[in-house]
């Protein structure tokens, strides 16, 4: 039955996008599709409609705990419930679950997300190979800025960069400015400490070195960057949980440096910390006590001050740092008593532990892959793995929004790289069609292999790939497919298994699944799942495994921790909890954000979500505002995206309660209003 | 005759004009045909719609397949590393203790299939010569509760890159630990594994382990390792380009890069030198101290400390990882100011990857504070703590730190030199003619090749295959844990290191475990290197 309402599914989904006669001629064989869906994914829905389920992760368990729910799934729904070609896609929680705590919005949520899901998968069908539609006219939805914004983001810059060279321009006129470079003074500054012996560090003078950076990147830091410096690099004082201390600091330099606040008491009788910060400047009473008053306030066990928040930043997504005490600790305590810290020595050599082959085992069981390698860093994985899968005659088609990692990895390979249109498949087929059909540039010969990278979820952008459409595109043109699941491995999926899962691909169809350990097991490090063949080459020839040391086995003792609990062999259901809460936080928080008019972009299902700020005044207003009222966000500004679309990306955790969210929507509410941030709602915000 | 004259003058006329229309007519119809003619060809050559297919079709079954056809490596495929399949179970003091499971795998070129019982018969503990734990990190009971402590307070993961969320409180203590271990000169430090800057450099050494100067679309120039002229040589090639092309050197950044004890050869770079040429021409100075931090200079400051020199004053930007001596997960990058914000702001490691977990930075201060003999700072309550972790090996306890343990070290280090070339050692002697030391003798890499009467007439793969059987007989049976190296990737090497066997010095080795190692490596060479394919001894000693 399962297998049937895949086929059925994966049929619907390759049949022409906008038919709404599809499902009404064929209404008993969506019912049975919406029975096997439910019954195959443990939850279901009270919209019904049909699921799309990958072959693999069918429980008998599940199976047999939702047969009885079959006859009122089917009664109670029709299959255009909701109003969208009668698909409804997404597996969804049990709604006869006892203490749920978004009962009262629970049927709009899902009305949106499954609306979303089918919105998601049609809007970047082209088809290019037939069709007489120039390549390349999709238009991203999600990436409209209205002429407003655009305007007065580009009047925001203008008016920084024009202070900033003013400011630049005095400074050098009067010979006296915070970041002008005079030799003596910066050496004696740097070396306040010990005035006998003024060190002259050679390479300051100007007159014979060139200058370490070049001027734009050092004007931005200086005159952009540091006015908000404050609102990055914060220092935390506790596990990345659902609420986080936040340690307080100061900046004696209008911003230049920033120093921890540290003891206020202290700070109140001396006046000033020899040991963290520079004297304030005297004749100014700084009101420390009035910090005590705060509504947030509290202190570290060795008394510094710090501002209790909420975490809306940290990739928590299962929330193993709330619950860290019951589900790993004892496990990973444990791993102390033989195994140090580090390794200090590479896999090949004698870095492997028994915790380590058991990463990999259990990794390439949880994926659906053969084999797995586990590697010290996320962000060396993609950097290291995929230079030694290509080389000089190979072809990297990459999506134009893919990871920095991806970025530097498809570089030091030497294969030609493409890029693609974010999630466009039809863009994908276009420049696969050209490039195998023209061959490498110069030489017209064939390419020897060619490799698409695409991410389960854009971190950037909260989207999640359109998975069975790129396989399948790739499959048509033999093209391997590299998943980089970092951010959607554990949070996406009725069971935690990625992007394959949620899209219904069987794994076997991705050629090799990347991931990381950072984000939803808590930990450190990546992986790659292939073929044991390919692991076996990447073990022998990829620098990560050769020459970097191994994963503390610390680390391993986390993963397989959290990886057995999201598994259910812990003997507890914490973890489909955990999933559960995850999808139903995010969809939430998602679902309140878009009605309070903020340009929300991502999709539903997904646990990130950025809103769109734009204006460069508006990164540090909103940061700094959401600090004060004890909401820890994070902001993103030029350099990790464009310069027009700085954003502030929340990221959900299942830690999180309701009470939770609605405290943060309240606050946000109120920002929103302060900072003009309703874009989706009105062109001036 | 006049008329004649004329009238045959006319007819001339009608000929000749006739003829030029039916020409003119000709060419048209010529020319029309002409383009018609290049009109089909061009249509020809855009390939119909079948024609497509077919080429796509065509490509698909010839693809090459993904993990094939990469061969960088000098082992044959189905010989792994020496100590590849090796399981390590538990790390105690000098020892470890391999999984039951472990497997070790033989050169494919044997020519007797090793038994499977000796295969399967490894020592349940194993003399370790083979980790880049220096001073024995791994067992110090100190680090462990440090680890247990902060695991406790901060849990394991940070969930999120330092630039967002945020370095969590070890990493800050961590900086100012640093800076306490520097002296007053506060440099700056951040965590980035191994992340460049993003500016583009001009020269760097050979040997240095540089997969990413390709991404930094720099000019690069290679001089010969550790030769100070050959250096001088390209750094004047590079000032006569200046002079021909007009360029001032303030035009151009440059960088001189270097490792303080490179890692694959275990020499020692001669620094003053390389200062005093990097002054001379104006270039900065990188330098990769990842083995010399915390094994070399007076209190395990590095090279830098070693040649008495100072960093950002001397060297630019200094990288280490914190992987080694300091048992600990990660690296450094330490330098003015505006270095360090510069990474911090486009440093890809640090700005698009998760922070370190915070225990490990917790670790890497307890390390630090290990190194200069500040264990009072650390809690009463977490040494105990430590302590009863232990209880399965009291006499641990008690360990060394600051002075005495780099004092501990070099002696380690000096001890095991002069073992292994010592004439009069009954075994040591074996390794005579044999086998030749090429590291430095302050490092504590140490870098055995086959001597040049034994590699003579060997190719690489031989003599990979011979070194593999070495590192394998010492380890089933010697009881001690040697790597043979050989397997490098050749892709990320500029040049590739002769294959060698490689023994690392630590701290909690004792004589006996030297004298262990020297019987091991002299009866394994006599074993391999004496013996012919019929396993008859064909040279005898003495």
């Amino acid at each position: 039955m399962g297998n049937a309402a895949h086929t059925k599914s994966v049929e619907m989904e390759l049949g022409p996008p906008h038919n709404p006669s599809f499902t009404d001629s064929d209404d008993t064989s969506s019912a049975t599709t919406a029975t096997a869906a439910s019954s195959s994914s443990a939850p279901s829905s009270p919209k019904g409609g049909i699921c799309i389920v990958s072959r693999g992760t069918v429980h008998v368990s599940a199976l047999s705990r939702c047969g009885s729910e079959m006859d009122e799934g089917d009664e109670t729904t029709s299959p255009n419930a909701n109003g969208h070609n009668g698909q409804a896609f997404k597996a969804t929680p049990p709604p006869t679950q006892q203490n749920d705590p978004y009962a009262d919005v629970r049927q709009r949520m899902e009305a949106l997300a499954s609306q979303d899901r089918a919105r998601h998968l049609h809007q970047h069908r082209r088809d290019h190979a037939t069709s007489k539609e120039p390549r390349g006219t999709t238009v991203n939805p999600h990436s409209d800025i209205t002429i407003f914004a655009a305007l007065t983001t580009y009047l925001g810059y203008i008016v920084l960069i024009m202070t900033g060279h003013i400011r630049d321009i005095c400074a050098k006129f009067f010979r006296k400015g915070r970041y002008h470079r005079h030799q003596r003074t910066l050496s004696s500054k740097l070396l306040r400490d010990d005035k006998d012996s003024i060190v002259q560090r050679p390479s300051d003078d100007l007159q014979k070195y060139a200058p370490l950076l070049k001027s734009w990147e050092n004007f931005y830091t200086r005159r952009l960057y540091h006015r908000i410096q404050d609102c990055f690099n914060r220092p935390i004082a506790s596990r990345p949980a659902a609420v986080i201390d936040v340690l307080e600091r100061i900046s004696f330099d209008g911003n230049k440096t920033m120093s921890l606040l540290g003891n206020i008491d202290d700070r109140h009788s001396t006046g000033n910390d020899h040991t963290t910060a520079p004297p304030p400047p005297t004749g100014k009473t700084t009101p420390y006590h009035s910090y005590k008053l705060g509504k947030h306030y509290g202190e570290t066990t060795d008394g510094k001050a710090i501002r209790k928040c909420l975490n809306l930043g940290s990739y928590n997504y299962l929330g193993f740092a709330d619950d860290w005490d019951i589900t790993c600790r004892s496990a990973v305590l444990q791993t102390l008593v033989t195994l140090p810290s580090s390794m200090a020595s590479s896999r090949c050599e004698y870095g492997t532990s028994t915790l380590h082959s058991q990463v990999e085992s259990i990794v390439a069981s949880f994926v659906g892959k053969e084999d797995a390698i586990v590697l010290n860093m996320g962000f060396n994985t993609n950097a290291t793995i995929i230079p030694t899968l290509t080389s000089r005659g190979d072809l990297i088609v990459s999506d134009e929004l893919n990871h920095t990692s991806i970025v530097n990895g498809a570089r030091a390979s030497g294969a030609a790289i493409r890029t693609f249109r974010h999630n466009d498949d039809g863009d994908l087929e276009g420049i696969l069609r050209e490039a195998i059909v023209i061959g490498q540039p110069r030489t017209r010969r064939p390419w020897n292999r060619i490799l698409v990278v695409v991410e389960g979820i854009y971190s950037m952008e909260g989207e999640y790939c359109n998975l069975r459409r790129v396989v399948d595109v790739c499959k048509r043109y033999g093209a391997y497919v590299y998943l980089d699941e970092a951010h959607s491995i554990g949070a996406m999926g009725a069971s935690g298994r990625g992007c394959c899962e949620y899209a219904g691909v069987d794994p076997r169809d991705v050629d090799v699944l990347m991931g990381t350990f950072t984000k939803s097991f808590g930990g450190m490090g990546g992986y790659v799942a292939a073929d044991k063949r390919i692991i076996d080459m990447l073990r022998r020839e990829c620098a990560g495994s050769s020459y970097h040391n191994s994963l503390s086995p610390v680390v391993c003792q986390q993963i397989i921790s959290s990886f057995k609990v999201i598994m259910g062999q812990d003997g507890t259901n914490i973890g489909q909890e955990k999933l559960t809460a995850l999808r139903d936080n995010s969809n939430y928080f998602r679902m309140r954000l878009t009605d309070m008019g903020l340009h929300v972009l991502g999709n539903y299902d997904s646990p990130i979500m950025p809103v769109m700020l734009y204006n460069p005044t508006k990164i540090a207003a909103f940061s700094r505002e959401c600090l004060k009222r004890g909401l820890a966000v994070v902001v993103v500004g030029f350099p990790a995206v464009p310069i027009l679309m700085s954003r502030a990306r929340f990221c959900i955790s299942a830690g999180h309660t309701r009470q939770d969210l609605d405290r943060a929507l309240r606050e946000l509410d109120e920002i929103a209003d302060l900072l003009k941030l309703r874009y989706a709602r009105s062109t001036f915000g | 005759k006049r008329g004649g004259s004329t009238s045959s003058i006319r007819t001339l006329h009608v000929l000749i004009e006739t003829l030029l229309i039916v020409f003119c007519i000709a060419l048209v119809i010529l020319q029309r045909r002409a383009d018609w003619r290049l009109d089909s060809e061009r249509k020809n050559q855009k390939l119909s719609e079948g024609e497509v297919e077919e080429l796509l079709v065509e490509w698909k079954s010839g693809r090459m397949k993904l993990g094939g056809g990469g061969r960088h490596t000098d082992r044959d495929e189905h010989a792994a590393d020496s100590g590849n399949g090796l399981i390590v179970d538990r790390v105690e003091g000098s020892k470890l203790f391999l999984h039951p499971a472990s497997t070790v795998s033989h050169a494919s070129d044997d020519p007797s299939p090793p038994d499977r019982d000796n295969a399967t018969a490894l020592p349940p503990s194993v003399i370790n010569f083979a980790t880049h734990d220096y001073l024995s990190a791994s067992s110090s009971p100190l680090l462990q509760s440090t680890a247990h402590s902060s695991l406790q307070t901060y849990g394991c993961g940070s969930c999120g890159p330092a630039a967002s969320t945020g370095p969590s409180t070890p990493i800050s203590n961590w900086n100012r630990a640093w800076r306490a271990s520097c002296g007053p000169r506060p440099p700056f430090s951040i965590r980035t594994e191994r992340a460049p800057p993003p500016p583009p450099w001009r020269h760097s050494p050979s040997g240095a382990i540089c997969s990413w100067w390709t991404r930094g679309r720099a000019n690069v120039r290679y001089f010969r390792h550790n030769d100070v002229n050959d250096l001088r040589r390209v750094l004047e090639k590079v000032r006569g380009q200046d002079g021909a092309l007009r360029r001032r050197p303030t035009d151009q950044r440059r960088f001189l890069v270097v490792e303080g004890l490179y890692k694959n050869w275990g020499t020692v770079c001669p620094l003053e030198e390389v200062v005093a040429l990097k002054e001379e021409f104006c270039f900065r100075l990188i330098l990769d101290d990842s083995h010399a931090i915390g094994t070399m200079g007076e209190t395990g400051r590095g090279s830098l400390e070693r040649c008495g020199l100072l960093p950002m004053v001397h060297c630019e930007i200094l990288t280490f990882s914190i992987e080694n001596a300091l048992g600990s997960v990660g690296g450094m990058t330490v330098g003015s100011e505006e270095v360090v914000d510069h990474q911090r702001l486009s440093g890809a490691g640090y700005c698009f990857s998760a922070s370190a977990p915070p225990f490990l930075s917790k670790v890497c201060v307890a390390s630090l504070k290990r190194l200069q003999g500040n264990l009072d700072e650390v809690p009463n309550e977490q040494r105990q703590n430590g302590n009863a972790l232990q209880t399965d090996n009291p006499e641990s306890c008690e360990e060394l730190s600051g002075p005495l343990l780099l004092e501990k070290l070099h002696e380690n280090i000096s001890n095991l030199y002069s073992t292994l070339t010592n004439s009069s050692h009954p075994h040591a002697l074996k390794l005579r003619n044999r086998l030749v030391i090429t590291s430095h003798l302050q490092s504590p890499i140490i870098y055995l090749r086959l001597s040049d009467q034994q590699a003579t007439g060997l190719t690489r793969a031989k003599q990979i295959s011979l070194l593999d059987r070495i590192a394998s007989h010492c380890l089933v049976k010697g009881g001690v844990a040697v790597v043979s190296t050989g397997g490098h990737v050749r892709k990320y090497l500029q040049l590739v290191p002769e294959p060698c066997l490689r023994v690392i010095a630590n701290v909690s080795q004792t004589m006996e475990d030297v004298e262990s190692l020297a019987k091991a490596l002299g009866e394994a060479v006599e074993e391999v290197l004496c013996r012919n394919a019929f396993g008859l001894e064909i040279i005898k000693e003495d």
